[in-house]
Formats: structure tokens, C-alpha cells, sequence
């Protein structure tokens, strides 16, 4: 019903929407986490304070990206998918200023350091991985990309996963004990996972042969605008 | 409460004239130390301090420079009192500043015992009295890759052990934080790590010149976050070596346990020597962030103690032996 009235509307401006209305809500965090940095209110380890907060924001909205289309199946509010590319590159946002953190501030742009700590340290490779998969996906997340790619674009943008669980396993790596909030990212993503694997099959077993087709043509979005 | 106000109540009455004849009193305890050190054959088992607390400020600020401090810039008071690894106060950093406010520090009863001729039990505050106290400002080398730089007040370590007089048994020293459910928190909610934390070093390293029993840093008392009333300070050592609020050394002839050797042996060794060439943690052990600084600096094998500590192993692969 919800689709009915959206149905005139044209694309490109239900996209621009969805952007305006996603892009200022999730750069929220990173301005307060600016604020908080220059105004010295984070603890006594700022940099290390302002790369967490920055690695969490972007696993989280990897997350919120990830769930759009379950959330969106689940309950049949088809608008949901005009969010997703935005929620997918506010992330991907998150996780350059993750590394430019990193690489910036805390290492100085000392390129020997940098590259002794990327060696020697299990889950920055992990971390450094997980960020490297996500840079094509960003690229390609244009109309022009979603249209020359066609089919293939789920199939490269199913790599948001594998990014998902690069990026978890990221943190666990480095923690001395499972806090309740990656114990919370990992059950996210098991569920957001699992949801991918077991709803085809579901669906294959139950409702026959017309819903391949139409599954398809929901979980890739149409091209909209630019 | 009714300790807390008796002891204010002690404070109040401390008038400025009677502090000077504190430092005769003092000077008068350490030459009873040594008086004592040299006829031994007792226990030294001492009753009620003799030292009302908090002791008069002046015991730490006149403390004695040290030839082994360094000149680096230290890290502030707050830095080093609200940036704490203090799993007894919880585990993010900031918690044992915060949850640390009702922590008592006294009345302390510390121990020395297991293979020596003279086991003591004092109260902390006649121990203290008993050691002419030095300032030593060393680097802190976390096994987070973070590092500060801060002045301890303090004692050397092998004179408290030289006075218990340690027999010819004794391989290692043990010590132990105190166990109290009441002082702290985790003790009572929280089995994440065996409580009560243990350490322990080799007799060598006990004696060693640079270790040392920190009572008070910046010129004052020891604060609650930092391990008052008496913590180890090992500097060449990762941070979790240096033990807080002890109440028990013990020296021993086995290996003693140590408290995250034996959580994650594969993580943290039982040395735990400073090492830029070995990183058994998941993260590169190559460079430091000194807390206050941007950028990172080079870590120095033994935390640049190489000079004083260096001699200790070397029969021993570190590769190894981390």
C-alpha cells in the first residue's frame, strides 16, 4: 500500500530523498566524534577513542545496509531499498576516516611504521582486507554501475558479507574478552546471513516457480538518478 | 565510615608545628631499620602503625632524586590516574578512576614471607617509615602498545627483601593483590579473570637495582587507580608485571603463578620482557603510542633498560621465553 502511493513518484527523486534524508542522520556520530576529539573530550587515549568509535559506526551501518533487504521483505515496505545505497556508502564513509584515524593520526603517516604494524599485526590485515572489498562495491554503487552490471552486480555486491565478517572478526581480534557489543555484531550478522542463505531456500521449497523472477528483479535496485 | 571520620578526625588535629618533629621521627625509624636489618633473628611482627595517615605530604615530595630516571616528558597526574588497566575496578580504562573513590588504602598489613629468615608483617605506613624514599621517573610500557612516563615514590625492592633475609631456597618472589569483595568490585561480580592477581619475578630480577615498591607517584601518595598503597614498578617489564595493592610477597623456590600467564599463556609469557621483535598478542609490539603525543614511536627492547637489565637473560631465547 505503502508502494501504491510512491508508485507516480518519479526514481530519481525518491533517491535523492532517501539520500538527503540518510546522509546529515549518519554523519551525526562523526560530527560529534570531531567535536568530542578537538574539544578533548574523549578519554586519555583520543586517537584510540576516535578510531573505536569510527570502526564502530561503520560496522554498524554495514549492518543497517545488510538488513534493509530482510526488513524489506519481511514486511513488505519495498521503499526501504532506496535507503540502502546510502546506509552502504555512509558506511563505507565511516571506514575512510576509520583508516585515515589510523594512518594519519595515530601513525603519523610514518610509512615504516605503518607497514611493520600492517605485517605484524594479524587483524589490521584483516581489517586492511575487509576495507579493500568494500572499495569496488562503493564504486559500483552508481545507476550507470547497477545498470552496465546488470546481473553481476548482486553477485559482486554479495561481497558486502564477507566485508561484514573481515570487519567483526577485526575487532575480535584484538579484544581481550566478547563484549556485549560485538557479541550483539555477531549475532547481527549471523542472523543478517543466515536470513540470505535459508529465505531462497525457503522460498524454492514452498511457493514454486514464479518467485525466482520476481525475487530478483526486488533485490536488485532499479536504477534511480545519477 | 566510622574508620574513615576517626582518621580526618587524626588529620584535623595534626597541627603545622608538631610536622617538623615528624622528620626526626622518621630519620629516628630509619636508623632503626638499619639498626634492625643488622641484628635480625626475629620476626619483625609490628602491631598498630605507628604513623597516622595519610602521612605528612612531605614524605614524598622530599623524596630523593634518582640517578636511573629519565628526563622524557612526563605524562600529567590525570593521564596517569585516569588511563588505568585495574581489572579490580572494572575493565575499561577509565573505570578504576572512577570506581576506585571508595577504595581504602589503609589500614594495610603487607607480608614477606616463604623462604626467608625474618618474615615481616607491617603495617604499611611503619614500612614506608622504614625506607629513606626515592623519586624514579620510568617509562611505562603497556602490552596495549601504549607507554607514559611517570614518577614513582618508592623503595627499591631488594632492600625490603635483603631485611626479611632470604634463604638460600629462594628462586622467586610471589606477590598477590589483595582479595576483598567489599574493596573491589569485580572480586565480587565479575570471575573473568582468577582473582586475587598474582605476579611474580625471578630472584634476579627481584633484586635487580631498577625494581622498585612504589608508594606514592608525583610527589604524593599513591592513588587508589595506580595500586595504592603499594604496588611493584618493573619498567622494563610490560605494565601487568607491576602488580598493585599488595599485600603478600612471598619468595619462593618454585615458579610462581602469574595472574595473565596463566589466563592466556600463549598471549602473555611469564616474562613479559618489553620486545619490539616478538608480538605473541595479535598486534604488532614494533611501536608505541606515548598517551599525550601523536604518532608513534619506536618500542626499545626491554623498554630501553638494556643497560641495567640486559645481563639477566642472556642465556635465554627471548623468542621464545617472551
Amino acid at each position: 500500500m505503502a508502494d501504491a502511493k510512491r508508485k507516480g513518484r518519479n526514481p530519481a527523486q525518491v533517491a535523492k530523498r532517501a539520500k538527503l534524508v540518510v546522509l546529515p542522520l549518519t554523519m551525526m556520530p562523526l560530527a560529534i566524534a570531531l567535536v568530542r576529539y578537538f574539544t578533548d573530550q574523549f578519554g586519555v587515549d583520543a586517537i584510540g577513542d576516535f578510531t573505536l568509535d569510527t570502526g564502530n559506526w561503520g560496522i554498524r551501518l554495514l549492518l543497517a545496509t545488510l538488513a534493509v533487504t530482510p526488513i524489506r521483505e519481511l514486511t513488505g515496505w519495498n521503499w526501504l531499498i532506496t535507503y540502502r545505497r546510502p546506509l552502504g556508502l555512509a558506511s563505507f564513509y565511516y571506514l575512510c576516516v576509520h583508516l585515515l584515524v589510523y594512518a594519519y593520526l595515530d601513525f603519523a603517516l610514518n610509512l615504516e611504521f605503518i607497514l611493520i604494524d600492517v605485517t605484524e599485526s594479524i587483524f589490521i590485515v584483516v581489517g586492511v582486507a575487509g576495507f579493500l572489498l568494500l572499495i569496488p562495491l562503493a564504486i559500483t554503487s552508481t545507476t550507470g554501475w547497477i545498470r552496465r552490471l546488470g546481473k553481476r552486480w548482486r553477485m559482486l555486491h554479495r561481497l558486502a558479507y564477507l566485508a561484514l565478517i573481515l570487519g567483526v572478526v577485526h575487532y575480535l581480534l584484538q579484544v581481550k574478552e566478547i563484549t556485549f557489543q560485538l557479541a550483539a555484531y555477531m549475532v547481527a550478522g549471523a542472523l543478517l546471513l543466515g536470513y540470505r542463505i535459508v529465505a531462497p531456500l525457503l522460498k524454492r521449497a514452498g511457493a514454486g516457480k514464479s518467485s525466482a523472477r520476481s525475487r530478483q528483479a526486488a533485490t536488485t535496485p532499479r536504477p534511480a538518478g545519477r | 565510615m566510622i574508620k574513615r571520620s576517626l582518621a580526618s578526625r587524626l588529620n584535623a588535629d595534626i597541627v603545622p608545628s608538631e610536622i617538623t618533629d615528624r622528620d626526626a621521627y622518621l630519620n629516628r625509624r630509619q636508623f632503626l631499620a638499619r639498626a634492625g636489618g643488622a641484628a635480625a633473628g626475629t620476626a619483625l611482627v609490628l602491631g598498630a602503625p605507628a604513623l597516622s595517615w595519610p602521612l605528612d605530604a612531605s614524605v614524598y615530595a622530599n623524596a630523593a632524586s634518582s640517578p636511573y630516571s629519565t628526563d622524557e616528558k612526563q605524562n600529567t597526574f590525570t593521564e596517569a590516574t585516569t588511563y588505568n588497566n585495574f581489572w579490580e575496578f572494572g575493565k575499561q580504562k577509565w573505570e578504576p578512576a572512577q570506581n576506585s573513590k571508595d577504595f581504602k588504602p589503609r589500614p594495610w598489613t603487607v607480608t614477606v614471607s616463604g623462604e626467608v629468615g625474618t618474615p615481616i608483617t607491617m603495617d604499611i605506613d611503619d614500612l614506608i617509615g622504614r625506607f629513606s624514599l626515592q623519586e624514579r621517573i620510568y617509562r611505562l610500557r603497556c602490552v596495549e602498545a601504549w607507554s607514559m612516563v611517570i614518577p614513582w615514590v618508592g623503595f627499591p625492592l631488594s632492600e625490603l627483601i635483603s631485611a626479611a633475609e632470604p634463604t638460600s631456597k629462594a628462586k622467586f618472589v610471589h606477590f598477590v593483590t589483595l582479595y576483598s569483595e567489599e574493596q573491589f568490585p569485580a572480586h565480587k561480580t565479575n570471575s573473568y579473570l582468577p582473582w586475587p592477581y598474582e605476579e611474580a619475578l625471578r630472584m634476579d630480577e627481584a633484586m635487580n637495582e631498577l625494581t622498585m615498591m612504589a608508594v606514592g607517584m608525583y610527589g604524593q601518595e599513591l592513588a587508589n587507580p595506580n595500586g595504592a598503597p603499594l604496588r611493584l614498578v618493573v619498567p622494563w617489564k610490560y605494565g601487568f608485571k607491576s602488580i598493585k595493592s599488595i599485600v603478600s610477597i612471598e619468595l619462593t623456590e618454585q615458579q610462581p603463578r602469574a595472574t595473565w600467564n596463566q589466563a592466556n599463556p600463549r598471549y602473555y609469557g611469564w616474562y613479559s620482557n618489553v620486545n619490539p621483535r616478538v608480538s605473541p598478542v595479535p598486534y604488532s609490539q614494533a611501536t608505541e603510542t606515548r598517551i599525550g603525543e601523536n604518532g608513534r614511536r619506536r618500542t626499545e627492547l626491554f623498554n630501553g633498560y638494556g643497560d641495567y637489565v640486559a645481563h639477566l637473560y642472556e642465556d635465554l631465547d627471548l623468542r621464545r621465553n617472551y
